[in-house]
């Protein structure tokens, strides 16, 4: 058994209010920015109770792939549980916003086409890379600041995963985490869950290409047809953008 | 308001609006010569009573409408949205349950009896709508599936033979994206090109611009009558006068006033107009094209199959007349007659009463949003001389607009429209990606729009940090 390392950033911040569940209310009260959690920079935030729980992460080595894979699903766990916690739609805007509050500053630098989320009604950037390990790290920015929420939320489950643990993440496994809305709903465009999971695979997919020293080249948008049925092979908006180099919005 | 409601019509908030007095419905302008088909009163007889003059337009239509009186997260529902769609009246509902319920057929293909009372239904239909347009003929509509589809429509029949290599096609920078992006694609097949005119200081397309735009390498002019997004009006008399002077036809999309007001196509004298049932109380899948009759006749096939052929050969067809060349396959029959329900429930509101009230709507909710600090309302401000449509876009600084709809509808009940409303060149024009959009109806209340202000500030001050 590997032991447990924590990631080196662990923040704590005063939260006077721990133990209050928001009443349900028609006005809203103003959002408290610091919680009192205790935070690691891979694992999702605890919420509600007036205990500190430390989140143990399971850290991995090259050769403990399962419990990788385990550790991507337990963070996703920990947040559905999390959100589901909060039955109202406010408290969970209200803890998306939390997230967001936290999310790191995108450098101007990744602001570029190819990091556009396509097909979100906000904007919404997403950069990738390996580190040292092999272990995906993504930054995330949008101009909403729910959107902003939920990226951090994405970010908290997969940062520091395996890009092969990203790729077998689906869409479906996020509709708990539907904060707003008609529960269940992947598919809408304004689903933002779906669109930056369904990038963050992208990128994936392209950073696993550049380890083994294929080339990736984005497949063209295509439907193909094949005895074992049909699919989908790339996403004709994102090709769009990547090939007519626009610049995103204004 | 109580007694006035005990009355068991499904319809008996439209009967208290009625008077004996016809100076409210339609018919005003030069009447069309009566065709075959008459406009009968599709169900039961309208029965006009008394209504307290105090009492607005929206409160006593309200009940017509089932789907206003929904909650959302235990919130009565404020609906806003009417801009994308706007809801139906029983009125309507019972039409389209009767037509399958009683008269279901296909149309123009049958002599038995209900092949004959759907084909009467559907070209009453039309008849509705060519009279509710004042357009001279019913055979000057024709029936699509959306305003979209007539564009389309326009843009691959009559434009595929008459745009050629140079033509422009004038727009404005206000276009809904169905006006825009059918045009690029016959443009492109074509060698023609599209000029864009912009806005004045007062956020209005700039019509001395436009003017100067008009050359004889005009072909089209392709132009809203109400935008969608600024809520502003354009002369649409005046710019056809322009056009023509130099050849040019005009489309209009009327989408955003055929709902709300007035309109005549004989004294705005454009060559096509186009609307969508489904924004003026009918139902979804069907709109219309209206075409004058020689342009009309003067055009190829858009889709080919039944019903548009007159006859078919192995290896060539002959073509029907207009309306039915434009009308390929079984008809959205149910939808058109719905769409005729629902011209006949505006008719008996009254176009005028409705706008008047809507005008009433439109300076209201203008004057509560712009004094909210920080949100910024696109278009111009109504004045004397400057009438607003009944619908205000717009953004509150630092806060992304999708957010600010989230929240109203989460926590509020109020649903408005937040993105680029089809609309995605005039946002770039105003240097913004996305705004939110209140859109009222007939059915709205100053209540209502009280409502949304006060959500509106406290939705500010939750994202305030």
């Amino acid at each position: 058994m590997n032991c447990f390392t924590l990631p080196t950033e662990l923040i704590l911040k005063p939260n006077p209010n721990h133990k209050h569940a928001p009443s349900r209310s028609r006005r809203l009260r103003r959002r408290c920015s610091h919680p009192f959690v205790l935070r690691c920079s891979a694992a999702p935030l605890v919420s509600g109770s007036a205990a500190i729980a430390v989140t143990a992460i399971a850290a991995v080595t090259e050769s403990d792939s399962e419990s990788a894979a385990d550790a991507c699903n337990i963070r996703l766990r920990r947040l559905s549980d999390e959100f589901k916690s909060l039955p109202e739609p406010i408290d969970r805007v209200k803890r998306l916003l939390f997230y967001a509050a936290d999310l790191p500053p995108f450098p101007d630098a990744d602001r570029m086409p190819s990091n556009r989320v396509t097909g979100c009604t906000a904007q919404v950037w997403l950069s990738a890379r390996l580190d040292a390990l092999g272990r995906m790290r993504f930054a995330a920015d949008s101009d909403s600041e729910i959107t902003r929420g939920f990226c951090a939320c994405l970010i908290s489950v997969v940062d520091g995963a395996r890009p092969e643990d990203v790729l077998a993440m689906r869409a479906e496994d996020l509709a708990d985490l539907n904060v707003v809305g008609v529960a269940g709903r992947t598919h809408s465009r304004v689903n933002t869950w779906h669109n930056v999971l369904v990038s963050m695979q992208r990128r994936a997919r392209a950073l696993i290409a550049e380890r083994e020293g294929r080339p990736m080249v984005d497949s063209f948008p295509s439907l193909v047809i094949g005895g074992d049925g049909i699919r989908a092979n790339g996403r004709y908006a994102d090709a769009q953008v990547s090939l007519s180099g626009q610049s995103m919005g204004t | 308001m109580a007694a006035l409601c005990y009355l068991p019509s499904c319809h008996r908030s439209l009967s208290m609006l009625l008077s004996n007095s016809k100076s409210q419905g339609v018919g005003l302008q030069t009447r069309r010569r009566s065709s075959s088909f008459s406009i009968k009163a599709s169900t039961t007889a309208f029965a006009p009573l008394e209504h307290s003059e105090s009492t607005s337009l929206g409160d006593i239509i309200r009940s017509d409408f089932p789907i206003l009186r929904q909650k959302v997260n235990g919130r009565d529902l404020v609906y806003m949205d009417n801009a994308a769609t706007s809801q139906k009246p029983n009125y309507v509902l019972k039409a389209l349950k009767d037509y399958y319920e009683s008269s279901n057929s296909n149309v123009h293909r049958g002599v038995h009896y209900l092949s004959q009372k759907a084909t009467t239904a559907y070209e009453n239909a039309r008849e509705k709508i060519a009279d509710f347009i004042n357009a001279s003929d019913r055979t000057e509509i024709v029936f699509t599936r959306n305003a979209t589809e007539a564009i389309n429509l326009v843009a691959n029949s009559w434009g595929d033979i008459n745009l050629g290599f140079g033509d422009e096609i004038l727009l404005t920078v206000a276009e809904h994206h169905s006006a825009i992006v059918p045009w690029q694609i016959v443009a492109k097949k074509k060698g023609a090109s599209l000029k864009y005119i912009g806005l004045t200081a007062g956020e209005i397309p700039d019509i001395e611009q436009l003017k100067k735009a008009l050359s004889k390498k005009t072909k089209l002019v392709v132009t809203h009558h109400v935008s969608n997004t600024l809520g502003s009006v354009l002369p649409i008399e005046d710019i056809v006068i322009w056009s023509h002077e130099v050849g040019a036809r005009v489309l209009l999309d009327a989408c955003q006033s055929v709902p709300h007001m007035m309109v005549d196509v004989q004294k705005l004298n454009v060559d096509f107009l186009v609307a969508s049932s489904h924004k003026m109380c009918g139902p979804t899948g069907i709109g219309f094209l209206y075409g004058k009759s020689n342009l009309l006749s003067s055009m190829p096939p858009f889709l080919g199959g039944g019903e548009m052929i007159s006859d078919v050969f192995q290896d060539y067809s002959t073509y029907a007349e207009p309306p039915s060349r434009f009308e390929a396959g079984t008809p959205a029959i149910a939808e058109a007659i719905g769409l005729g329900a629902a011209i006949e429930y505006l008719s008996g509101i009254g176009m005028q009463r409705i706008h008047d009230y809507e005008r009433e709507l439109a300076d209201y909710l203008y004057y509560s949003l712009t004094s909210i600090p920080n949100v910024r309302v696109y278009g111009p401000a109504p004045s004397e001389t400057i009438h607003r449509a009944a619908l205000c876009s717009f953004n509150v600084e630092n806060i992304h607009p999708t957010d600010i709809a989230t929240i109203l509808n989460e926590e509020y009940g109020v649903a408005i429209r937040s993105g680029h409303h089809c609309a995605q060149p005039l946002h770039r024009y105003f240097g913004v990606n996305a705004s939110a959009r209140a859109s009222l109806y007939f059915y709205n209340t100053k209540e209502e729009v009280d409502h949304f202000i006060e959500a509106l500030r406290e939705t500010i001050n939750f994202f305030a940090i």
